[in-house]
């Protein structure tokens, strides 16, 4: 540690900080255009400079680490002098346009030049005259205001990794820009953005909107993905103007992705609903809360008295609250009395549970802001850059600081190969074989941990016995990847420091996760790579509270907290405490749930927020199966292409108008708080949920979410010590939390496994049927800019991306004569979509890749419920 | 006891013949200093647009918080204020936003005629003051 | 790069129509660009679009990044130089003896600043900081052909001949 002094206080940093980090751990603010403590000091705009005793000339404090017994001033006049002239320098090209830029009232230098009084200029110099920018989608560019200090270049390099903007030309005529000048053609995250800290780079949705001092900021949960990003939601008036991430807050950090701080628009979508409706005759009819309550309570009676409680069935969408989720299945099962609950098509969240198999918790095993931490990711099946763009950046700040090596294995040819140091470019479905490849080759090298195996593990002579048929050549012959890249990543993540493995899991993603995450395991295990900082498994789900939804046990055999609904004394304290009664029997998955509505014997389906239409695979037959139900009821903020199908809809609240907590994909539980009320009738599902048992004739718990989670903890250990005081904080509290004081647990298994010790669980690679009638491998799943049904009631991400498209390979679009955007039919056995064609390097030879919504022409027309890999037939149109 | 009569008297008799303080109001109108505060006018360029921006200083400096100002985007991409509005009711005439305007796109100008018969007649805005002065 | 523009395959490398393929030997090298570049302008006399693409695949930095290093640099051109090269001299010498004027007359007279191309594409207008021939000053060089001691009617007479030579 090294102690300084700073204006007369005495601070103790590690060696390295600088002097501008330290001053602020002093409490002195030392003024800076340039700096933030997300990017590297880059010393562009000089108005940090400070003075150290005894030396002369003034020294930036953003780039000069601290020094033992160094007494710093930050306030000398020399200094305010030197600081007052490198404003005038910057106001020379600065126009002072500020009663229309937007960033007036919060912009950095405006700040400072009041601040420092600089009120004429003695320089004089032209003002820049280059043309803005309308053009670009979601980011105004007005270079005229930009006074070159880097952030916007620096930020996305060294974090998101996309090098979209750089400085062009030199010296007067020095600007930033992309090649060629032309319009942005990026990931549209809207980093620069946020780090412009003049008014250069605008969100162009905020232009000429609003003044920050008259909008009201909400701290929220996003609730797009699962890496759990905290949102800061400008309202004004009941509207949305700006949504923007906090440097100082959340896993995030401030970084957000397109969704994060542009899909917001959905909200204020005309579509919307806003009251409740009842099918009459074939088309909706507006009806009252009463009447729409009334009818649902009756239909569902009657169902319950005539044919019992298992005739009715429900499917719930991980995007609710975990309040919202836990009172959902305490409805279902306990007052409807029906275990036929699920989520998410009932296959996504193998993978969680497959680790709860293995080590003992169904989550990942570290914190999110670890990632950066690591030296060796291995991003398995995981297409980050489109699925979980922040996780992505955590990856590049690995690599491009720590020269962490990624190991990219997809069956795609991915964008974040960009940063790979090994791209394994696997058959579709043959990554379980690569990684048992990998696990054969390290222990044929010695390099497990062998300590590690013996003292925390079990079970690894039967994997050794399993991994005998995974020699290299038979490994190479099963993947297509080539024996030397995959034995030298194999050694690389064995004698990593910190090795960390990335499995996105969704509705959209193959359906092997089970297998892929047992595998994940067995190599963590075999390496070491588990039970302490900087490594483990990450499980990233496809939706907000994915977590959520499983530790609130929204799954036909668990019950909250992964108590087992076989085990008749879980089941009672959990009767004693709702005094209502469990079925015994556990309860079909979404897919059979969809089966036996098919054939019948589902009588009454409640939809909360699903769409499985559209997101679970088959369309037509999950279409057959919801026409064969006689009364269904969905609840949505939008008439979806499921509601648009049932007999009552509820219109919902977005996660924009209620409270509530969301897990994210690090175990995180974090607070959402509501920034808007919903519009016209429309409520938030938790109030929906009560309402209906309320009508059913039992008290579901008490109005707030803070009161639900009281029930919560004291039902569920893992979220024993949580509670809303103590979530009132940036981070969130990460589960387990047994107790009030327990302080949360950033990685798991450190001392000990939950079962004593590690399980190795051999998994075999199963190679799919051969199938030569449809040549092709379709891979389906989200892209960037949408994740679903509300991503597509945003225009502006609708207009980045607003229909569906088939990718293809340039290779394979040469052989077929095929070019660009040209209309194309694929078939499977399943159904037929025509799409346009988009000949893309991404795409591998031989693969196609549709993205997973869009409805009728979305890939899930062309997906089975086998959850195999689909093979498809394409022909031109 | 007559001499305060006559002393009365003998004002009311100077004053006879000095001339009228009272003005005959509607018929006959003070004309103001040109410094007085009376009804705002949202002051035009020569071309007779507009000249405010939407910069909300006006609003920002308001003591009685009467000013609300939305502003929006113009198709040339430019900041005009969609809504403007004054609520006179509330206004105390201070001239606070005046001085705040970094372009005098608002003056408070001569007319202190604003009497009306509504509330909702006294809320003006945008085009009632941008044509106030307006003949 | 895009899949649009014109490229084969040369064994697993793809190559750009026109470009040398020995180059993919600097693959993943950033510090390689600028001969990259360099190799680049001398095969097509400037640094066309597509090849800035290309050479990004090689060396992997993205192609703002590259075309900043392109403005950067005053050695490279991203537009076609004009058949006649004219470098105006700027340096000390030439600078007392009214250079700046003479500047002004070949702008003028060809209606394009320094830097720049006229239309036709015959002449492009540089302006270097020292010939080496300061004794002829103020100066100029056409391609290969010196012209000293300049006033304005010379130049006239001057870019008239090679106007007319064609």
């Amino acid at each position: 540690m090294v102690t300084l002094t700073i204006d007369g206080i005495q601070v103790t940093v590690p060696p390295g900080t600088m002097i501008l980090e330290a001053a602020a751990k002093a409490g002195i603010k030392i003024p800076t255009l340039c700096n933030s403590k997300r990017l590297i000091p880059f010393g562009a705009c000089r108005v940090c400079v400070v003075q150290q005793k005894g030396r002369r000339g003034l020294m930036p404090a953003c780039f000069n680490p601290v020094r033992n017994g160094m007494e710093i001033l930050t306030n000398t006049p020399d200094i305010i002098k030197a600081r007052k002239i490198q404003l005038q320098l910057i106001l020379i090209s600065h126009p002072l346009d500020c009663p229309v830029c937007d960033a007036g009232g919060q912009c950095e230098l405006q700040n400072l030049v009041y601040e420092y009084g600089v009120s004429e200029n003695s320089f004089k110099g032209e003002k820049a005259n280059l043309a803005t920018d309308h053009v670009s989608p979601f980011i105004e560019r007005n270079l005229n205001r930009c006074i070159l200090c880097g952030m916007c270049v620096r930020i996305c390099d060294e974090v998101v990794g996309a090098n979209e903007i750089s400085f062009l030309n030199r010296g007067f005529k020095m600007k930033i820009g992309t090649d060629f000048d032309r319009p942005m053609n990026c990931e549209f995250c809207g980093q620069c953005v946020s780090v412009c800290p003049v008014g250069a780079l605008n969100d162009r949705m905020f232009l000429h909107k609003a003044r920050p001092w008259d909008m009201k900021e909400t701290q929220t949960i996003c609730g797009y993905c699962g890496v759990g990003c905290t949102l800061t939601v400008g309202t004004k008036n009941g509207r949305i103007l700006r949504v923007r991430g906090d440097e100082s807050r959340g896993v995030n950090q401030g970084t957000l992705c397109v969704k994060g701080r542009f899909g917001w628009e959905y909200v204020h979508s005309p579509e919307r609903l806003t009251s409740p409706l009842i099918k009459k005759d074939g088309s909706f009819v507006k009806a009252t809360w009463e009447e729409a309550i009334g009818l649902v309570v009756k239909r569902l009676k009657e169902i319950k008295s005539e044919k019992g409680g298992s005739a009715i069935a429900g499917l719930c969408s991980p995007r609710l609250t975990n309040e919202e989720l836990y009172s959902y299945q305490k409805l279902m099962r306990g007052v409807l009395g029906t275990n036929h609950i699920d989520h998410a098509g009932g296959y996504s969240y193998a993978a969680p549970l497959a680790l709860r198999e293995s080590l003992g918790y169904a989550a990942s095993t570290n914190s999110i802001n670890e990632i950066r931490k690591a030296d060796v990711i291995i991003a398995l099946r995981s297409d980050l850059s489109e699925t979980h763009p922040v996780i992505k950046s955590e990856g590049v700040l690995a690599v491009k600081r720590r020269k962490a090596k990624l190991i990219v294995v997809n069956s795609r040819n991915i964008y974040l190969n960009k940063f790979s140091a090994f791209n394994l470019l696997v058959k579709p479905g043959s990554e379980v074989a690569l990684i048992n490849g990998m696990m054969q080759a390290i222990l044929q090298e010695g390099l497990a941990k062998e300590e590690f195996v013996s003292s925390r593990t079990e079970g690894i002579e039967a994997l050794k016995q399993s991994l005998k048929n995974y020699s290299p050549e038979k490994v190479e012959a099963l993947t297509g990847v080539s024996r030397a890249s995959f034995v030298e990543a194999a050694r690389l993540f064995a004698k990593a420091v910190g090795g960390v493995i990335l499995i996105s899991t969704g509705q959209a993603s193959e359906k092997k996760d089970r297998d892929l995450a047992l595998a994940a395991s067995n190599l963590t295990l075999l390496t070491g790579q588990i039970g302490k900082e900087n490594a483990g498994i990450f499980i990233l789900g496809e939706k907000n509270n994915s977590q959520g939804a499983l530790d609130m046990g929204l799954t036909p055999g668990w019950l909250p907290g992964y108590a087992n609904l076989g085990n008749p004394s879980e089941r009672e304290r959990f009767e004693k405490s709702w005094k209502l009664s469990i079925p015994e029997q556990e309860g079909m998955g979404a897919l059979s749930i969809l089966q036996a509505a098919e054939e019948g014997k589902i009588a009454g389906l409640y939809i909360a927020g699903e769409n499985p239409l559209v997101a679970y695979p088959d369309s037509s037959r999950t279409k057959k199966a919801l026409a064969a139900v006689d009364f269904l009821v969905v609840q949505d903020c939008f008439l979806s292409e499921t509601a648009s199908l049932a007999q009552v809809v509820l219109p919902a609240a977005s996660f924009v108008e209620k409270d509530g907590t969301f897990t994210n994909a690090d175990r995180r539980v974090q607070q959402v708080r509501p920034g808007l009320y919903p519009p016209g009738q429309a409520r938030p599902d938790l109030w929906i949920f009560q309402q209906l048992s309320k009508s059913l004739g039992y008290k579901l718990n008490d109005p707030s979410a803070k009161a639900v989670m009281d029930e919560i903890k004291n039902l569920v250990p893992l979220y024993g010590g949580i509670d809303y005081a103590r979530l009132d904080n940036p981070l969130g509290l990460q589960w387990p939390c047994s107790s009030a004081d327990h302080p949360g647990t950033p990685f798991l298994y450190e001392k000990d496994f939950p079962a004593g010790k590690g399980k190795f669980i051999p998994v075999e690679f199963e190679e799919g049927p051969a199938e030569t009638e449809s040549p092709w491998f379709l891979i389906t799943g989200p892209t960037m800019v949408h994740s679903g049904s509300l991503s597509l009631m945003s225009p502006g991400l609708t207009r980045l991306q607003g229909e569906s498209y088939v990718q293809v390979h340039p290779e394979d679009a040469r052989k077929l004569g095929l070019e660009d955007n040209q209309k194309v039919i694929l078939r499977s056995k399943q159904g037929q979509i025509t799409v346009k064609t988009l000949v893309s390097w991404n795409a591998a030879p031989g693969l196609l890749f549709v993205p997973c919504h869009f409805g009728q022409v979305g890939g899930n027309c062309l997906t089975g419920r086998d959850l195999t890999i689909t093979k498809v037939q394409l022909e031109k149109v | 006891m007559i001499k305060p009569l006559l002393k009365g008297l003998g004002l009311t008799l100077r004053t006879f013949f000095t001339r009228p303080v009272t003005m005959q109001y509607p018929e006959e109108k003070m004309v103001m200093y040109p410094r007085f505060r009376g009804l705002h006018e949202l002051t035009r360029d020569k071309e007779g647009k507009i000249i405010c921006v939407a910069c909300e200083l006006c609003a920002a400096v308001c003591p009685a918080n009467c000013i609300r100002v939305e502003p929006a985007e113009g198709p040339t991409h430019q900041r005009f204020p969609k809504v403007y509005e004054i609520d006179l009711l509330r206004c105390i005439f201070c001239g606070f936003c005046q001085e705040a305007c970094p372009y005098e796109a608002i003056i408070l100008r001569e007319n202190y005629e604003t009497a009306n018969y509504t509330r909702k007649d006294l809320l003006y805005d945008r085009d009632k003051l941008f044509h106030a002065y307006q003949k | 790069m895009k899949a649009s523009e014109p490229w084969e395959r040369a064994g697993d490398k793809i190559r750009l129509q026109g470009f040398n393929l020995e180059l993919w030997k600097y693959e993943g090298e950033p510090g390689s660009l600028i001969p990259l570049l360099q190799a680049a302008q001398r095969d097509y006399s400037y640094i066309p679009e597509a090849a800035i693409h290309y050479i990004s695949d090689i060396v992997g930095i993205p192609p703002a990044q590259i075309y900043g290093v392109i403005t950067f640099y005053t050695q490279f051109r991203l537009k076609p130089l004009g058949k006649y090269l004219l470098r105006i001299c700027n340096g000390t010498a030439c600078h007392v003896n009214g250079s700046k004027l003479m500047g002004q007359v070949i702008e003028d007279e060809l209606g394009i600043g320094v830097g720049q191309t006229t239309e036709d594409g015959f002449f492009t207008v540089q302006s270097v900081a020292c010939l080496g021939c300061c004794s002829l000053s103020p100066v100029m060089v056409i391609n290969e052909d010196t012209h000293g001691r300049l006033d304005p009617r010379k130049i006239r007479k001057i870019l008239k001949s090679y106007q007319s030579a064609g």
